[in-house]
């Protein structure tokens, strides 16, 4: 790296307007102009820059003072008098703005001590302390930390997933048959190097498979985006949990057992499943999770739409194309996986209704949780 | 895709309550989204006859009507349609009744009322095909004079009659991507009967799944050929069949009551008869058809003479374009795939036909054609020209091009029927490929294995067989027939599938799988950022998740360079263009927003990965960088009576908390300097123009040796913190996670605690203004390491005024540091002479490490 790019901030050139000439370094030739012009130095390193502006510039300042002198001097001296309190007047508003603008005080005065535990002079009152009240986690990752308790506890391991990968990783090792609906510009982001913002975290399977001995238990929270315009409900940012079990002979009837067990622990009651068939390209069959409304015991509510069912995870047995590009024998190992979004989670426990508010960063929505 | 429950019953039983169908249809084909119940909308609605025509005495426009409606007397009504003839079967609204489609609500509630128009009584109405909301026709009463018209009584129940004791399940088509023929509605009536537990039958012309079978036609004349059609397939690779023939002698009317109710109930607008044919049987069949206007295509064509037909199917030219039915232009480009006459498009290939073809009330001569696209080819052309037709629909599902076939005799019996169209011309058929049927052996216990039960053999081939699978058992395996329409079916899996599904997963019993009782190894990396959260938290800080998209200005705003960012190249909007390569410009910008939002002063987190252009990890993939970015920022008006001194040390009061909590290993703060730069990480390097020359510091450790950086802590830039408008007292850190984990839990020796007093004392020492804090305190430390004693030391104030200028006789280089030492012997008071000999160690140190003295 060149030396230049060791400045650690960018500051405007110094301009040239009232360069040194002189020995007093001014330029100045008129003994009060540089005795003025000294001062001006000295109390710049000294004076806040609201006083330094009232001091020279205000309109009971020096500089306007000394301009007002004008009138006493000799007609010939007036015009370099003038010329040179002027450039006094320019050189010292120039310096005072830099300093507003990049305090330049600071920059150039003081070289801090880092290592010290507070500034230099500052009275024991006036001293950094941590804050006396509790600040707020960020529902996403409080609630994700309930999941995986949970999955923990059930014998599942934890790796979170990547958030830019190649399209091998996102679709082909998933079992996408070239040219599918989901590669499509509509649904996925693409780099110009044509790395993808993860579409789901399902991308960590294939790393997954290769680089563990069945059984495999893993949960993989994370991260992924989806090229939709986003309203209430819609979001191209999501937080998504997968999940992948495989081993021999892993069934369906287990993956349907899991993940009641996990929704039973998580909503701390006893709860129905009901199957509905979907189709993802990486499992098969493929189905969608409904779980019996655990708000209202299906009696009917605004959260499941008076349905008593609630859709929550999408779910299906993987592909056996997928289980053999992770290098396992699909005829020996089966496996299932799932993938539920954080965001929906925590929307229908909290009653959030715009899901744009979890990535938002409102201290007023964070105080909440 | 809405189906009618009749006309399901047309095709097989239905032996469960609706509601019951609508759980098992939820559960096995797809959520049903919405139930219509057609008999309420059409209650009270009777059939009557005309009996006497008389004109209205005050009005040209009006007619008085007498009608049967099955009761002793007749009842008179007016209406504004002139044409009816005694004899003819309306749908008759009696007072009272509820007219099934209202167009200005507002204005009116829609029920009939008992009415004078012009003087003469009206006792209800007679329904236009508008007012039963089955097409768009409101000049003419709807005529009920076919079949099941002339065959009612007067007086009966017109919703009775034509079969609208009806409900219309909407049921949601995603999960059915993968099943072509449930885009027709006899596939879908073979999925309901299955899962019902029902051997479905397809109708015999329909039944080709199996291949071997004449659907031929007498319509079909054997040799005779009035009319030359030429049909060209140029991109065979993207049409994988295409029929076509030329129909004559075509009278355009309306369709009979049942066709147009057919429509109606699955949601398409009658329009005319030869139109309602093609969408009839591609809602039944999944199979789109389309009719071109043989006189228009001729007329057009320069190529051709006024008779015979030339049609080619090519890709299309840059320069071409053409006008759809629905009125919209579309450019279109060289990939897109046409159907022409000699020499232009006349319609884009299995998405919609072209507005100067289109079949009208005067057409007498059709072209039919009865097709099959490559799915994909249609998906993009869809997206590329925003076309989303029902063709494309069933199209890009990968239809079958075996059904075209029976379609095209379907549609040419009924074109023949319905609308006395004659075949003129050869059929031509162009199907270079035709599909296979094929056998899938899979074993039995496979099956029960994967479902997870021992479901009985014959009861899986029971189940293959309701839904038209041919099977048969031999010993431990199934051979399975699959019909050329289920695709869908290649691998054991999809068979295990299709068991589990037409069983019923919710029927399936439970089973928790086994397992080892080995515990996991929690993942490090995760466990540490709970620990970050934890402290910071409690340390009162917001926690964020932000975005990981960045926009080029926030960078810039935040002297971040954008060429170091992976720019996306289908972004949103600008505000999302780039993965942002440092956590800290986001949170710089929710701290503006909430500083705007009115809240003064506050503490913000957020633990994520950022990507820097170029930098690649192991995989090859672009590294993740993991880090916590932590900002404070305090509004003016509070910091300046609040807080003395850079804000640098409200950033490193944090952090140095949070490392103490971590039990970290010491770290050291070091001035960036040019020299070093290159051997910090790059995403240090990469982020170095966040914070302010002289109060920024790199924070670094030495493990085995070896030096690491952390991260760095510092003030922000001024130039940053005016075109962001954050406040002057800010500042923040960043920290590499992964450099946290590998020195975390390595600090904080244990000491046992001592029952001995703690002797205090301060020592005011005047050092050089450079000699850095730290250098005293480690001198000290140094100086006092003691196996017995317990020593604290803490700083007590640092000062440069008066004081220190006298001792040194140099003020402007000199400061005074007070420094509160602690000891506390483990096994005895500790006395006079100690304490004093302890000082004039600390004093002596001081002397010579830092050239220091007492002040």
């Amino acid at each position: 790296m060149e030396d230049k790019d060791t400045q650690a901030c960018p500051r405007p050139a110094q301009k040239k307007t009232a360069d040194l000439k002189n020995p007093s370094g001014s330029g100045f030739t008129l003994p009060e102009v540089i005795k003025t012009f000294e001062q001006f130095e000295k109390d710049l390193t000294q004076i806040a820059p609201e006083k330094l502006e009232s001091k020279y510039l205000g309109k009971k300042g020096v500089l306007s003072k000394l301009l007002r002198q004008i009138s006493d001097k000799p007609a010939d001296e007036r015009p370099v008098y003038g010329k040179e309190v002027n450039e006094l007047k320019t050189y010292a508003e120039e310096k005072i703005e830099n300093i507003k603008t990049l305090d330049e005080t600071l920059q150039v005065v003081t070289e801090i001590d880092i290592t010290a535990p507070f500034d230099i002079d500052s009275q024991e009152s006036k001293r950094p302390q941590l804050k006396s009240e509790i600040g707020h986690r960020n529902p996403l990752t409080s609630e994700l930390k309930h999941v995986l308790r949970i999955f923990e506890s059930m014998g599942f391991n934890v790796v979170d997933s990547r958030q830019l990968d190649d399209d091998y990783h996102v679709f082909e090792s998933l079992n996408f048959p070239p040219g599918h609906p989901a590669r499509d510009m509509w649904d996925t982001f693409w780099t110009d190097d044509d790395y993808i913002p993860v579409t789901h975290t399902s991308c960590m399977q294939n790393r997954i498979i290769k680089s563990n001995e069945p059984p495999i238990r893993y949960v993989i929270p994370g991260t992924c985006y989806r090229n939709e315009a986003t309203d209430a409900r819609h979001e191209h940012t999501l937080s998504h949990v997968e999940g992948v079990y495989i081993d021999e002979g892993v069934s369906l009837s287990n993956m349907i057992a899991i993940i009641k067990s996990f929704l039973e622990e998580y909503y701390r009651m006893e709860l129905k499943a009901k199957i509905q068939p979907a189709y993802f390209p990486f499992v098969e069959p493929g189905m969608e999770f409904c779980m019996s409304c655990p708000f209202c015991g299906q009696s009917g509510c605004s959260t499941c739409g008076h349905k008593g069912w609630i859709e929550i995870f999408p779910c299906g047995m993987i592909h056996p194309n997928v289980i053999r590009e992770g290098g396992l024998d699909p005829k020996k190992y089966s496996g299932f996986a799932w993938g539920f979004g954080l965001d929906r989670l925590i929307m229908l426990k909290t009653k959030i209704e715009d899901v744009r508010r979890i990535r938002g960063g409102e201290i007023e929505f964070l105080e909440q949780f | 895709m809405k189906v009618s429950l009749n006309t399901i019953r047309k095709l097989t039983e239905i032996k469960i309550k609706p509601d019951k169908l609508e759980d098992k249809i939820d559960q096995t084909l797809g959520e049903v989204e919405g139930v219509e119940d057609l008999s309420e909308k059409y209650k009270n609605i009777t059939i009557a006859e005309i009996v006497e025509k008389s004109p209205h005495p005050d009005a040209d426009k009006l007619g008085v009507y007498k009608l049967n409606i099955g009761k002793k007397s007749p009842v008179q009504v007016v209406a504004g349609d002139l044409t009816l003839d005694v004899g003819d079967r309306v749908a008759y609204f009696p007072i009272g009744t509820r007219v099934p489609y209202n167009p200005s609500p507002e204005k009116y509630d829609g029920t009939v009322k008992k009415t004078k128009l012009r003087g003469v009584e009206s006792n209800g109405m007679m329904a236009s095909a508008r007012e039963l909301d089955i097409s768009g026709n409101h000049e003419s009463v709807m005529r009920l004079n076919d079949e099941i018209g002339k065959q009612a009584r007067p007086g009966d129940n017109f919703a009775d009659a034509y079969g609208l004791n009806d409900l219309v399940f909407d049921i949601e088509n995603k999960a059915m991507t993968n099943r072509p023929e449930c885009f027709g509605i006899i596939g879908l009536a073979r999925e309901i009967a299955g899962i019902q537990g029902i051997k479905f039958e397809t109708p015999a012309w329909f039944d080709y799944g199996y291949g071997g079978k004449d659907f031929s036609r007498e319509v079909v004349p054997e040799n005779e050929s009035k009319v030359d059609l030429d049909v060209k397939n140029q991109v065979p690779k993207l049409v994988n069949r295409y029929m076509a023939v030329v129909v004559e002698d075509l009278k355009i009317k309306d369709s009979p009551v049942w066709l147009q109710l057919e429509l109606m109930k699955a949601g398409v607008r009658p329009i005319n008869n030869v139109v309602d044919i093609t969408n009839y049987l591609m809602i039944m069949t999944g199979q789109p058809i389309h009719a071109f206007d043989r006189d228009k295509l001729v007329k057009r064509d320069s190529g051709a003479d006024k008779k015979n037909v030339k049609i080619a199917v090519r890709q299309s030219n840059k320069d071409e374009r053409i006008v759809v039915i629905d009125g919209k232009t579309h450019e279109l480009d060289d990939e897109i795939v046409v159907i022409t006459d000699s020499s232009s498009p006349i319609g884009v290939a299995g998405v919609m036909g072209g507005l100067d073809t289109e079949i009208d009330e005067r057409s007498q001569s059709a072209v039919i054609e009865v097709a099959n696209f490559d799915m994909y080819s249609i998906r993009k052309t869809s997206m590329k020209l925003g076309i989303f037709s029902d063709a494309v629909t069933r199209f890009s599902k990968n239809q079958d091009p075996e059904m075209c076939e029976p379609v095209m005799y379907k549609a040419l019996e009924m074109l023949n029927e319905l609308a006395g169209g004659k075949v003129v011309s050869e059929l031509v058929d162009i199907y270079p490929n035709p599909r296979e049927v094929r056998k899938l052996k899979i074993s039995i216990k496979g099956i029960q294995e994967s479902i997870g039960f021992d479901l009985p053999g014959k009861d899986i081939a029971r189940l293959l067989e309701n839904v038209e699978l041919g099977t048969e058992v031999k010993g431990d395996e199934l051979i399975i027939t699959i019909p050329t329409y289920r695709q869908d079916l290649n691998i054991d899996e999809d068979i295990y599938e299709e068991v589990a599904r037409l069983y019923g997963f919710s029927k399936i019993p439970l089973k928790l799988p086994t397992r080892k009782f080995k515990p996991i190894s929690r993942n490090p990396i995760l466990e540490l950022q709970e620990k970050v959260r934890d402290f910071l938290t409690a340390a009162g800080a917001y926690e964020m998740i932000t975005y990981n998209f960045i926009s080029k200005e926030l960078m810039k705003k935040c002297n971040l360079s954008p060429s170091k960012a992976y720019h996306i190249k289908n972004a949103l909007s600008p505000e999302l263009a780039y993965m942002r390569p440092n956590l800290m410009p986001s949170i710089i910008e929710k701290a503006v927003m909430n500083l705007k939002k009115g809240y003064a002063e506050f503490a913000l987190y957020e633990i994520n990965k950022s990507h820097i252009k170029g930098q690649m990890d192991e995989e090859n993939l672009p590294k993740e960088f993991r880090t916590v970015g932590f900002v404070y920022a305090t509004a003016d008006k509070v910091a300046n009576s609040k807080y003395e001194g850079s804000p640098y040390y409200m950033a490193k009061k944090y952090l140095d908390e949070l490392l103490s909590y971590l039990k970290t290993m010491d770290v050291g703060y070091e001035r960036p300097s040019g020299k070093k730069v290159s051997d910090y990480p790059v995403w240090i390097q990469n982020a170095m123009t966040l914070y302010s020359k002289g109060s920024w510091a790199i924070i670094s450790y030495t493990f085995h040796n070896k030096k690491y950086y952390l991260g760095m802590v510092g003030d922000f830039c001024p130039h940053l913190k005016k075109s962001m408008e954050m406040p002057k007292y800010s500042a923040g850190f960043e920290l590499d996670i992964e450099a946290l984990l590998k020195i975390s839990g390595l600090g904080g020796y244990y000491q046992e605690p001592s029952i001995y007093p703690k002797v205090t004392q301060d020592l005011c020492f005047v050092v050089d203004r450079d000699v850095p804090y730290q250098a005293l305190v480690d001198t000290i430390k140094n100086e006092v390491d003691d196996r017995d004693v317990y020593v604290s030391v803490d700083p007590v104030d640092i000062y440069s005024g008066q004081g220190a200028v006298e001792e040194t006789g140099d003020g402007q280089s000199a400061k005074q540091v007070t420094i509160r030492l602690v000891l506390q012997h483990q096994e005895r008071v500790l006395d006079e002479k100690e304490i004093s000999d302890w000082r004039k160690r600390v004093i002596r140190a001081v002397k010579q490490g830092c050239g220091g003295k007492l002040k």
